[in-house]
């Protein structure tokens, strides 16, 4: 045996035997028994934003829960933005500043006392305006790959920016120590402003960025006052849709664990709304499905219809589903229909299930009716789940031969009280869809 | 893990998610306990990381894969703990007494004694590689998944754990000796 045989011996023994036997104690898992109906299980496909670490959650030591909660009651009891020009920090590039461009005042809502912010964030704050000035060095501020980050160096039209400036933006905190900023830049003809935000739990140490400004109802970026577009590409890369708010596009990120068919949501409207978890499930989104046929492990997936139409006509008859004649459409240049589909809530949904190894043999378009939050029961292979009454308006598109999706449907789903503001909302994104390689050529 | 119990539990079934619990939460503790090296720490890493199995049961991709992603919303877990409690107390810990007595004993536990003094003072990021692949396991590129780092960087950390455990070991090896010459 080597000498180096002998230490890895060692210490996989003292890995082992000094700890000893540690069993999860009974009250950890009684804490969780305690926290669990507490604790909303995400929807199919939903992804997280890249958030700070929570705090502890119904630690045994104090549960954090009550206290978050109260937090963000004070935090919606007293929710506002402000602008503060006393705080206005500003970094110029060359010594006069712009006059031609002027920021938005969509974000001011109404003033308050801001609180100081620290040297070291500010600090962090004018380094980054510099380099965005400069042109270069902006990522080593940031908490977040550079690339998401739209307009780093340069407007839409390519112009560099002279100068930059900085406020803090009060009312979205978080309790864990989130500070919001508002930073703006001009160029020589526009101006471009972005929400930022600070959290020493960030790592690395930086400047985050959410594309949904933490769930504030102004957009991340605009530019001279308008929401700044986003590709959001999907399916391959085969499609891309323009997203600007007030859509956000969840983040893209490799994850080999759980599902990246992801979600565009749609902002809910009127005052600010600091996020009270991470998973939005009542928020409208548009989802793209390719071939929504029975899915799951080893189930049937012959869906027996022969083209959209006739999908839109199996899918009408559904039990339990209500849905109008479906008309045609055309989406991005692809020929398909178009209806709008309600299940009742609560009304009972069975599916079977592959006894052979659990797989969950569902239609998948009209999985996303279903109340992810009401349990769901399981019986002689027969799973139960309950309809959650949102409506959908839903595309089925008939690709072109030769693409290996036969019919693509993309759904926008919402309560009956958003239906109608998600689908208009959601008509310059319809608009936007281009569909290119494989899923679109044509033979 | 039974596939069936986590495909039930992604479907809110509570009760198969208890069963999970049963079946992973003393290994998931274990390996919360190595990594940080606190009792209390570990508690609440491995509350944390089964609440957001829960939470996020749904999402997963592979139900077969289920043991592999919760090792990584421990750690995940760990890190949070161990970003946001920075203690570094000494624990006292008392063998049980019932521990048989062997005649290397004294010196067994003399060496993992050395080994737990240098283990503390690697960083959470270090401990966790080495356990990771000397407790639970688990291949350099198991762990880099389970870390969600480059595989290199899983190389790398273990490589300059272990020089230092090593080091540090031979060192008090080293004191320990001339101590006794003296």
């Amino acid at each position: 045996m080597t000498q180096n045989d002998e230490f890895i011996g060692q210490l996989e023994d003292y890995l082992v035997e000094f700890e000893g036997e540690t069993p999860l104690p009974s009250r950890v898992i009684d804490a969780i028994h305690t926290e669990l109906p507490r604790t909303r299980q995400a929807k199919p496909g939903a992804r997280d934003l890249r958030l700070p670490p929570r705090p502890k959650t119904a630690s045994l030591r104090g549960p954090w829960g009550i206290v978050a909660a109260a937090v963000v009651v004070a935090i919606l009891g007293t929710v506002f933005l402000f602008r503060g020009s006393d705080q206005a920090a500003t970094v110029a590039g060359s010594p006069m500043p712009s006059t031609s461009a002027a920021p938005s005042a969509a974000a001011t809502v109404a003033p308050t006392p801001s609180t100081p912010i620290g040297a070291e964030v500010s600090a962090l704050l004018r380094g980054f305006l510099d380099a965005r000035v400069a042109g270069a060095g902006a990522q080593k501020y940031l908490a977040v790959p550079e690339a998401e980050v739209p307009l780093l160096y340069a407007t839409s039209s390519g112009s560099g920016y002279e100068r930059g400036e900085f406020d803090q933006v009060q009312g979205i905190e978080w309790p864990q120590d989130l500070t919001a900023f508002e930073v703006r830049l001009f160029a020589r003809d526009s101006v471009v402003e972005q929400l930022f935000f600070f959290s020493p739990d960030l790592q690395p140490l930086g400047l985050g960025y959410l594309p949904d400004s933490f769930g504030a109802n102004i957009p991340a970026t605009a530019e001279d006052g308008k929401p700044v577009a986003r590709p959001f590409v999907t399916l391959d890369d085969s499609i891309t849709l323009q997203v600007a708010h007030p859509w956000v596009a969840w983040r893209w990120e490799d994850d080999p664990y759980v599902e990246t068919q992801g979600g565009i949501r749609l902002l809910p409207e009127g005052p600010v709304a600091p996020r009270v978890d991470q998973f939005r499930d009542d928020w409208p989104f548009i989802t793209l499905k390719p071939d929504p046929v029975l899915g799951g492990a080893d189930c049937q997936t012959d869906p027996g219809y022969g083209d959209a139409a006739e999908l839109a006509f199996h899918l009408g008859h559904y039990t339990g589903v209500q849905a109008n004649a479906p008309k045609a459409v055309s989406v991005g240049g692809v020929e398909g229909v178009v209806m709008d589909v309600e299940i009742a809530a609560g009304t009972p949904i069975t599916v079977p299930v592959n006894p052979e190894n659990g797989g969950i043999c569902f239609p998948q378009v009209l999985g996303l009716l279903v109340d992810a939050d009401a349990p769901a029961y399981q019986y002689d292979n027969i799973l139960t789940a309950a309809a959650s009454g949102q409506w959908m308006r839903l595309y089925l598109l008939d690709m072109p031969d030769g693409s290996p999706t036969h019919v693509l449907a993309i759904a926008i789903i919402a309560s009956e009280s958003d239906f109608d503001r998600a689908v208009k909302e959601a008509a310059p994104l319809m608009d936007s869809i281009e569909f290119r390689g494989p899923l679109s050529e044509t033979p | 893990m039974e596939r069936r119990l986590v495909e039930l539990a992604m479907h809110g079934d509570e009760r198969a998610f208890d069963d999970l619990v049963a079946g992973v939460g003393d290994q998931l503790h274990s390996v919360a306990r190595r990594i940080l090296r606190d009792a209390y720490l570990a508690e609440d890493a491995t509350q944390r990381a089964l609440l957001d199995v829960w939470q996020n049961l749904p999402r997963l991709r592979d139900p077969d894969r289920f043991e592999a992603w919760a090792y990584r919303l421990l750690v995940n877990a760990c890190n949070a703990e161990a970003r946001r409690d920075r203690r570094h107390r000494g624990e006292l810990r008392l063998l049980a007494t019932d521990e048989p007595v062997i005649p290397d004993s004294a010196a067994r536990i003399a060496v993992q004694q050395q080994i737990d003094l240098a283990f503390r003072r690697l960083g959470v990021e270090h401990r966790t590689v080495v356990v990771l692949i000397h407790y639970v396991g688990l291949s350099s590129n198991e762990a880099a998944e389970v870390m969600g780092t480059p595989v290199g960087t899983v190389r790398s950390r273990l490589h300059y754990a272990l020089k230092y455990l090593r080091e540090a070991v031979e060192a008090d090896a080293r004191l320990e000796r001339s101590e006794s010459l003296a």
